[in-house]
């Protein structure tokens, strides 16, 4: 008998009359030790039916009907006492944001030993102990020692970790962990993902991992759940879903989601226009110098030199923390480096202000990675995209209204949209919104921040298209700055990856990612999930979290190929 | 945490800084000649008596000479003395402070004692007839003003049930003023600690403790009160302040011996030094609350006590 069986799972937000279903009839076994994916993007209902099986909805959250069974018992009609001794206990849960999971104001060891203490009457020195046996085995040296730390001591894969220690404590028969990874840098994801694999083996745990990423799913499940609309649309074994798939959604899903395997990106001119962006080492810190600080300054950015040309995509990858942004707002001049050039479209932008930074940027444009918090609420969409030329000046109402409609139409949707406000958007709406009020002002390069990273991978595929459709018509340039390799390829002529304010490896996409030289280049290819369970394990990372690093990475540019650097 | 601390001091000690200077200006702000406006409603003083007085308060000196006088006599403790009197000032005020401080302190307590629990109860019971009733007594409570509060609680508890006095200074008296001015101040901190926990309960790690399957009681106790402090003791600070600038009505009104009845005495009569010396105590008093708050607010997050 199957460890956790769901039926008719039906869940709703307020009345059942007014307001649709968000998970329809789900049906979902987990067997004994066994892992389950569960599939879907955002709004498909895949977190509301984590969240019954533990009675955590959201407030307005009702199970409308449906059976829950775990161990024979139906957790929808047990009664709160008896769920809460079956949460925590029987069934553990880790959340997507390692950052905010924590308390803040408790201790990691507080935090750790509470629920063996309600759960397991264990004593407080017992219940540490246990506490210690945990972190360790996760991974966490000097446990005993950071047990007393709080969890911003922590870093985010660390935290997670903790969570998982927390939650692996009490040996639960069930394992939900919503989205575990997608907070986290790819390199520190490969071990998480090994982490949770392995626990939940050894302790024999079931698992029912929540994921958008189809590379995650190809790594870890025994059998997948695809979930649309809050319909279970596919189900069946990893293998099989990933080689066959049976619903028109599963494969365009599939093809949407951009792997390592796909060619890298043609370039159909061999070479490309004129430079319309130059960085000569430039760098900027942040923090130090303080009148009460005695902390050194970070060099976010330590002396960076990049071109880009007409017609080109320059991609900037790194890791969180690693100065891709910085890079990128010094690029816009939004951030006034401490040291080295800035030109755009031949004209140094490093001293300007006031007016003549204005007249340049209109040269220079940048999207921004969230769609939700880079356009203001209270603006109709025509207003945002209008505002660049108005505040231009010259163009009468009318000229600026056919003007507005046009660019609508150049990014993929129609004039009409204008007078819609942002929140009648979807993410890959507005993020088309974002792009055409980027055109406004016939920019000659844009600054995309991580411009796909909110969306769902089919909405992620058209933002990609609708670039590159851009670029070719009107030989833009971008500098791309994303985590994601995959998407590096579907897009990028060229490829900087950035570690800690400097740029380590750089040259055509091709080489950089195909044969990659840099150490750390080829460290964070390996540890791209790959989304075929068939290759499954051949990921090759075995580098722990704080590998040793020469302290400043000094080092010299060495050419290994044709316009191909690495530092080294 | 010490940097903290260390910092939020110095800003203390610049705030009073400030205040100095503007303490030494205030005279000259007030339109017309300060001597002449003081000396208005009585008859016949004679222009000698007007230029001895303008020289016994230094406002024949240049302003920046002023300053210096009085910084320098600050530092020393001397505020000068009463101009009806001839008394120290700052003797006065320290005859007078500690009745005001007991009182604010005491209309603290009783705004915590009250506020905080009923605060964590609404958010507790949020949406639910409970919720509704405690914040519209609390909008109530916000709305209405010291004064009025004042004569109410004095009718009812001390003319028409006698079991308080109605003024005076001795050890009971102390008992309506300050519940008139904590009622007033429960019902904000009420709100302050309603919408604090409320937001503290929609916190991930909120979640995370209810998936660890802890009992409410123990979730409530353990996870969203003590984050949900943090904020709370923030804004504590200038409630204090608000409390303090309350005290001065309240204490007109139940006739308490504090500083609040001296300096509104001192503003009738024009006693510039009394006025002076007032202020400098008040933002110097609220300048120190702060900073012990401050402190304690380091204690409750571990963010900064461990930085």
């Amino acid at each position: 008998m199957a460890l956790v069986d769901i039926s008719d799972l039906t869940i709703g937000f307020g009345a059942e009359a007014t307001a649709p279903p968000v998970v329809d009839g789900v049906d979902l076994s987990i067997g004994k030790g066994e892992i389950v994916a569960l599939v879907g993007e955002s709004g498909s209902g895949k977190s509301m039916t984590a969240l019954s099986i533990v009675g955590l909805l959201p407030e307005r959250g009702r199970v409308r009907s449906g059976r829950i069974l775990f161990g024979g018992k139906d957790l929808l009609t047990i009664g709160e006492a008896a769920l809460r001794s079956v949460r925590g206990a029987r069934i553990g849960m880790i959340f997507q944001e390692p950052m905010t999971s924590l308390n803040p104001v408790l201790t990691i060891g507080e935090q750790l030993v509470e629920a063996l203490i309600v759960h397991e009457k264990l004593s407080k020195a017992e219940s540490r102990n246990r506490a210690i046996a945990m972190l360790e085995r996760t991974g966490i040296d000097n446990a005993e020692r950071r047990l007393r730390q709080y969890p911003h001591e922590f870093s985010g894969g660390m935290r997670q970790r903790v969570m998982i220690a927390m939650m692996m404590a009490l040996k639960p028969a069930l394992l939900i962990a919503d989205e575990p990874t997608t907070a986290l840098d790819v390199t520190i994801q490969a071990q998480i993902l090994d982490l949770l694999r392995e626990m939940v083996r050894d302790l024999d745990t079931s698992l029912l991992l929540i994921t958008h990423d189809m590379g995650v799913v190809a790594e870890m499940a025994d059998r997948v759940v695809v979930m649309r609309d809050g319909k279970v649309v596919e189900r069946g074994d990893c293998e099989g879903v990933f080689a066959a798939p049976q619903a028109d959604y599963t494969r365009k899903l599939l093809a949407a989601v951009p792997t390592l395997d796909d060619p890298v990106r043609m370039t159909t001119t061999t070479s490309f226009g004129p430079e319309v962006l130059r960085l000569e080492d430039v760098s900027r810190s942040f923090g130090g110098g303080g009148f009460f600080s005695r902390q050194a300054p970070l060099k976010a950015v330590d002396g960076v030199t990049l071109t880009v040309r007409e017609g080109e995509t320059l991609a900037l990858v790194g890791e969180s923390g690693s100065g891709k942004s910085t890079l990128g707002r010094l690029a816009m001049r939004l951030e006034k480096p401490d040291g080295g050039r800035v030109v755009v479209a031949g004209e140094d932008i490093t001293r300007l202000s006031g007016r003549g930074l204005r007249r340049v940027r209109r040269a220079i444009q940048m999207i921004f990675q969230d769609p939700y918090a880079s356009l203001d609420p209270r603006f109709s969409i025509g207003r945002t995209i209008a505002e660049p030329m108005i505040i231009e000046g010259g163009a009468s109402r009318s000229e600026v209204r056919e003007r507005v409609g046009a660019l609508l139409e150049r990014a993929g949707l129609s004039a009409a949209m204008a007078g819609r406000m942002p929140h009648e958007l979807s993410g890959g709406q507005r993020q088309r919104v974002a792009i055409a009020r980027a055109l406004a002002v016939s920019p000659r390069i844009i600054v995309a921040d991580e411009p796909t990273s909110a969306l769902d991978v089919s909405v992620q595929a058209k933002i990609l298209d609708l670039m590159i459709a851009l670029q070719e018509a009107e030989a833009l340039a971008y500098l791309f700055i994303t985590h994601d390799l995959a998407v590096v390829r579907r897009i990028a002529h060229r490829v900087a990856v950035m570690r800690k304010g400097r740029i380590v490896e750089l040259g055509a996409a091709a080489d950089v990612l195909e044969r990659p030289v840099h150490p750390y280049t080829r460290s964070l290819i390996a540890a791209a999930p790959v989304p075929d369970p068939a290759r499954r394990g051949e990921r090759h990372h075995g580098q722990p979290e704080a590998e040793p690093q020469s302290p400043d990475m000094a080092g010299e540019w060495c050419a290994v190929g044709d316009e191909h650097w690495i530092l080294a | 945490m010490l940097r903290f601390l260390g910092q939020r001091a110095a800003m203390g000690l610049l705030t009073i800084f400030v205040t100095t200077i503007a303490v030494t200006l205030l005279i000259h702000l007030v339109p017309g000649d300060p001597v002449e406006i003081m000396y208005a409603q009585s008859q016949g003083t004679t222009p000698e008596q007007l230029e001895a007085m303008r020289s016994s308060l230094g406002l024949d000196q240049p302003i920046p000479v002023q300053y210096v006088h009085f910084l320098g006599r600050l530092l020393q403790g001397d505020l000068g003395v009463t101009i009806r009197g001839q008394q120290p000032v700052a003797q006065l005020l320290m005859q007078r402070l500690p009745n005001t401080l007991a009182l604010a302190a005491l209309a603290m307590v009783i705004a915590t004692v009250i506020g905080m629990p009923l605060g964590f109860l609404a958010a507790y019971k949020r949406g639910t007839l409970i919720d509704g009733v405690l914040m519209v007594t609390a909008i109530a409570g916000i709305s209405i003003p010291h004064f009025w509060l004042g004569l109410l609680l004095l009718f009812w508890l001390a003319v028409d049930l006698g079991i308080l006095p109605v003024a005076g200074s001795g050890p009971l008296n102390i008992v309506l003023p300050a519940l008139t001015l904590g009622l007033s101040n429960a019902a904000i901190v009420a709100r302050m600690t309603r919408s604090a926990m409320i937001d503290v309960m929609s916190q991930d790690f909120i979640r995370t403790a209810h998936a660890k399957g802890l009992p409410k009681s123990k979730v409530l106790r353990r996870h969203v009160l003590r984050a949900g402090l943090v904020p709370v003791v923030t804004v504590m600070g200038l409630q204090f302040a608000f409390m303090m600038g309350g005290a001065i009505v309240v204490e007109n009104i139940f006739a308490w011996n504090g500083i609040g009845r001296l300096a509104l005495e001192a503003i009738f009569q024009r006693d510039y030094p009394v006025i002076q010396g007032f202020i400098l105590v008040f933002a110097t008093t609220v300048v120190v609350v702060m900073l012990a708050l401050d402190a304690v607010y380091a204690l409750l997050d571990p963010r900064i006590r461990r930085s």
